[in-house]
């Protein structure tokens, strides 16, 4: 496809265009990937990402407000209640500081599980009635994979994909529990190294898991991981 | 609408892990994301997924607000907006392709109070430096942030070729920046 304004001059930095477009969500996931490589180390950059951020903002003053269902609210707040206590406490209850960590670390060689660092990495997936939530300490490559709310579909299971920042092929990263609680378990650094930047879903499975490697039924959610 | 001083003291409240304070800047909030959210995906479940999805993420990331130096409510609107166009891309490449014809229409209702409160902030000058732009581009920038289209369907809506869509924008974005900067 060509036209003749194609050709745009390139003399000048073409930054603060090129973060307009990045805010605006309209680069390729290939000039995404690359934009947000440059802007971790460049706070001139970060500064052109938060005027067009602030700027654009205005759009949505236009906007009317639109009231959700009322049972949305309970179903967040639910979400953040205090993790009970007991055998099944969250392992998000339980993160300390990096000034707690570092005192806690004579205590930390016996009381491994208790004392552990907190996530780094986590994700929600929600869909509906389903909330699963993981987290992910890179420290002791540990992933945490919790239901908090609904359940698998009768007589199937719930398993949770990992697709790498420029991926396309979804990772099994093995199943949610049935019931509502949470699981720990180890994953092979090489995994834990791919979950910064990683979108991941959660799918609908015959008993066992997919039996190809590949989600087989419904992806039930999909979000991105964040850095906490 | 609350003040801009108890919304910023309500997040720095939620970064200390207090709920009351999440409860009530939900109750000052779920209207004005809801509205961002669901313009970009244009159904009500979806929508309520991702609202959901923005103020968890509002709860683990309450300490990071500071950092951006945005008021309050852009940098809520901001999280909230990305989340519906990272499930909107997903639902995409899933093969779901939006169908343009069936959009809203990019109308705009007039500025409600809370539009004048954002307004009457340092950014009422990009409603100038957008009247400044032909129709067209403006309705494209806008189409972009409110309805999250890629040049793709900005292309097919405007019923021009992809790569004049791509240099329109960019033009109009650096036409922006030179008016704001002006």
């Amino acid at each position: 496809m060509t036209d003749e304004s194609d050709h745009m001059d390139h003399t000048e930095s073409n930054d603060p265009a090129l973060a307009g477009e990045y805010v605006l969500r309209l680069l390729d996931a290939v000039e995404e990937a690359r934009f947000k490589a440059r802007l971790k180390d460049d706070p001139e950059l970060q500064r052109m990402v938060h005027e067009w951020e602030r700027e654009l903002a205005v759009f949505a003053g236009d906007l009317a407000e639109v009231r959700p269902s009322k049972a949305l609210k309970s179903r967040i707040m639910a979400q953040i209640a205090p993790a009970p206590t007991g055998p099944k406490r969250s392992i998000f209850g339980l993160w300390v500081s990096g000034a707690a960590a570092v005192a806690m670390i004579g205590f930390l060689a016996f009381a491994p599980v208790l004392n552990a660092p907190g996530p780094k990495f986590h994700v929600d997936l929600v869909s509906g009635d389903l909330v699963v939530a993981a987290g992910f300490i890179p420290e002791t490559d540990v992933m945490i994979v919790q239901l908090n709310q609904g359940a698998p579909r009768p007589g199937r299971v719930l398993e949770l994909w990992l697709i790498a920042d420029g991926s396309e092929t979804p990772v099994s990263l093995g199943l949610v529990p049935s019931e509502i609680g949470e699981i720990r378990v180890t994953i092979p650094p090489a995994l834990l190294a791919q979950v910064e930047g990683a979108t991941m879903a959660v799918s609908d499975e015959p008993p066992g898991g997919s039996p190809t490697g590949q989600p087989t039924g419904d992806i039930l959610a999909s979000a991105a991981v964040f850095e906490l | 609408m609350r003040t801009r001083a108890e919304i910023e003291e309500m997040i720095a409240r939620i970064a200390l892990k207090d709920r009351h304070a999440f409860s009530e800047l939900y109750d000052a909030t779920n209207g004005k994301l809801f509205g961002v959210v669901l313009r970009v995906l244009n159904n009500r479940a979806e929508a309520e997924d991702v609202l959901q999805e923005v103020y968890l993420r509002v709860w683990h990331k309450a300490d990071r607000y500071a950092v951006t130096g945005h008021s309050p409510i852009t940098w809520l609107v901001t999280v909230a907006r990305n989340l519906a166009i990272d499930r909107l891309r997903a639902k995409q490449r899933q093969g779901h392709p939006r169908d343009v014809s069936e959009m809203s229409d990019l109308a705009d209702p007039g500025p409600s109070p809370e539009a004048q409160s954002i307004a009457a902030s340092e950014n009422a000058r990009l409603n100038v430096c957008l009247d400044a732009l032909e129709p067209d581009r403006k309705d494209a920038v806008r189409g972009a942030y409110l309805e999250g289209h890629s040049y793709a369907d900005l292309a097919e809506k405007f019923r021009v070729p992809l790569n004049t869509m791509r240099t329109w924008l960019r033009r109009s974005l650096i036409s922006l920046r030179d008016c704001l900067n002006a």
